[in-house]
């Protein structure tokens, strides 16, 4: 469903990206793992146009994306949450999910208002906030936001959902419920890519995984096979040598 | 409970309506007069307030949006005979397509940067007709434009039957621009405003609706010209001076920006002011800034952030929260139910 081809991003002389390739499957949640500056979220700002790759190339359904406009790459059917978690801080948690709604018009014009009304309702329910439809966005916990940012998200009736660190800042019990929502999410036939630090989430949720570490792809398979590579163990606990 | 507040919601819409028609019989000439230009600011900063206040672009090019609205009417008027109503029409067009163009430059820009280009641009379109005598009159401006042919019995040259054109002319505005920010195009406007780089990754076309948001304000600016225009039958390069351009802004700050009342208490309250102020006239500026600064300062959310937050403590003190109905309740009721 997506697949990302040889991407290369440099920073002027950091190489924040090189050589990245691999393939999401439609139906799968897919974790992006790292360390910090592994080039995690660098990866996601080139597959959603933040910035354009340096080098190669990012595939949606067959068709070439890299380099399309953001808003045109949401029309096509892939939406983004932000590591930062991101929402509209003075709209209400209704009106957040309704500009959602807005790529909708283009993707299927003929739809009723009516239509537009129970599929926020929907949403509503199914990201746990309907009963916070008129609170201020900016008034809700972390949690809270970041479920409507994922809400917002699946407003935009995307196929694929690229979710950077939902869970961040998160409590436990918070993380069993987002990895929850996730679940729900995957069942309503959303592909989801994710980046997560939380190795217990990512490994419950994911069908496969890819590891990052200083640009490159440095493992990728099951949960199983990840926890075994050695170059994973060494990237995350350090090479165990003593010199 | 809430069809109880609906009919004192419509009692109070029908009140105004009554006393807002009865104003030019009750009133002298004089205070007629300080009210029409109240409405005509009233349009016209209802219209920065859709691209300022709710799409949190700071336009300085209005005023020269409104030079073009009001030339526009008054030329086709007097020079090509054009009945009241169609140039009025082709006043908005006008000022619509000059907003366009000048949003098609402008609008690639961000934040100051877009400022000074609009600002650029409002004088630039005041320096051309002040270049342009053959058609503009220049310097000399445009004398003895032609009152909206009578109706009903009523005589546009007399400021008080004028008035029910502006008091038209103001309530559609508000209502539209009411309107429009209840759509899901003007929800994405707020969007832009709240957030552009995330509206722009769930889809919204920010670039477009910036566009349609600016040339919507750009013809409601251009109604409010050929109102202007029609109203005080003189138009001159003078008076839409930068100057004017930031009177606009500060009836929108000191009012309340991205409300739909604020702007109407802004334009209310810097007309009347230096009214009330005729005696230290050259104080005005000073007077102005200081307000600026201090509603900055103290009150972020203008005047009528003032006012609620006012009846919010009032009512607080006031025990039993639920016996008191005003539209204000409604809010705060909702938000403490969730």
């Amino acid at each position: 469903m997506l697949e990302v081809k040889n991407v290369c991003r440099n920073f002027k002389g950091l190489q924040a990206l090189s050589d990245v390739s691999f393939t999401v499957e439609e139906g799968t949640i897919f974790g992006v793992i790292g360390p910090n500056g592994a080039g995690k979220s660098t990866l996601f700002n080139c597959i959603t146009n933040y910035f354009p790759p340096s080098s190669g190339n990012v595939y949606f359904e067959g068709k070439e994306i890299t380099g399309i406009k953001p808003h045109k790459i949401t029309e096509l059917g892939i939406t983004r949450t932000f590591q930062h978690t991101q929402v509209f801080p003075q709209l209400t948690v209704y009106d957040n999910v309704v500009t959602g709604q807005y790529v909708i018009k283009q993707k299927d014009p003929g739809r009723t208002k009516t239509q537009f009304d129970e599929d926020v309702e929907r949403i509503l329910k199914l990201v746990g906030l309907d009963s916070y439809r008129e609170t201020i966005a900016s008034n809700l916990s972390m949690g809270d936001q970041t479920r409507l940012a994922i809400g917002i998200a699946l407003a935009t009736e995307a196929k694929l959902l690229l979710l950077d660190e939902p869970a961040a800042g998160m409590n436990p019990e918070e993380t069993k419920q987002l990895m929850n929502l996730l679940r729900n999410v995957r069942e309503q036939g959303v592909t989801i890519v994710l980046i997560e630090h939380d190795m217990k989430a990512v490994m419950g949720i994911c069908e496969r995984i890819v590891v990052l570490e200083y640009g490159q792809k440095i493992a990728e398979g099951t949960p199983e096979e990840i926890r075994q590579n050695p170059q994973v163990i060494k990237a995350y606990l350090g090479s165990g040598d003593i010199a | 409970m809430t069809k109880n507040l609906n009919a004192k919601k419509l009692s109070l819409i029908a009140l105004c309506a009554i006393i807002l028609l009865v104003i030019p019989i009750l009133l002298g000439d004089y205070h007629v007069h300080v009210i029409n230009q109240i409405g005509i600011f009233i349009i016209l900063v209802t219209s920065l307030n859709l691209i300022l206040g709710y799409t949190g672009q700071l336009s300085f090019a209005h005023i020269g949006l409104f030079a073009i609205g009001a030339y526009t009417s008054s030329i086709l008027m007097m020079t090509y005979n054009v009945p009241f109503l169609l140039s009025l029409l082709l006043s908005m067009v006008a000022s619509a397509f000059f907003g366009l163009l000048v949003g098609l430059i402008a609008l690639r820009f961000t934040t100051h940067f877009f400022a000074i280009v609009t600002l650029a641009f409002g004088e630039i379109i005041r320096l051309i007709i002040y270049n342009m005598p053959d058609l503009t009159g220049g310097p000399n401006g445009i004398y003895n434009i032609p009152f909206p042919p009578n109706v009903f019995g009523l005589d546009f040259s007399q400021r008080s039957h004028f008035y029910y054109i502006i008091l038209i002319g103001a309530v559609a505005t508000v209502l539209f621009v009411k309107y429009m920010i209840g759509t899901r195009t003007g929800k994405a406007m707020i969007a832009v405003r709240e957030n552009e780089t995330f509206a722009q990754f769930i889809g919204i076309n920010t670039w477009k609706v910036k566009m349609i948001s600016f040339t919507l304000s750009a013809a409601l600016a251009g109604f409010a010209g050929s109102i202007y225009a029609h109203y005080n039958s003189y138009i001159s390069p003078y008076s839409f001076t930068m100057m004017e351009s930031v009177t606009l802004l500060l009836m929108v700050i000191i009012g309340g920006v991205g409300t739909i009342f604020g702007p109407i208490l802004g334009a209310a309250f810097l007309i009347t002011l230096p009214e009330l102020l005729r005696d230290v006239n050259e104080w005005r500026l000073v007077i102005f800034g200081a307000l600026l600064v201090l509603t900055i300062m103290f009150m972020p959310k203008g005047l009528l952030g003032l006012f609620k937050s006012i009846q919010e403590k009032v009512k607080s003190s006031k025990k039993p929260v639920s016996n008191i109905d005003s539209g204000l309740g409604e809010e705060e009721r909702k938000s403490v139910g969730s």
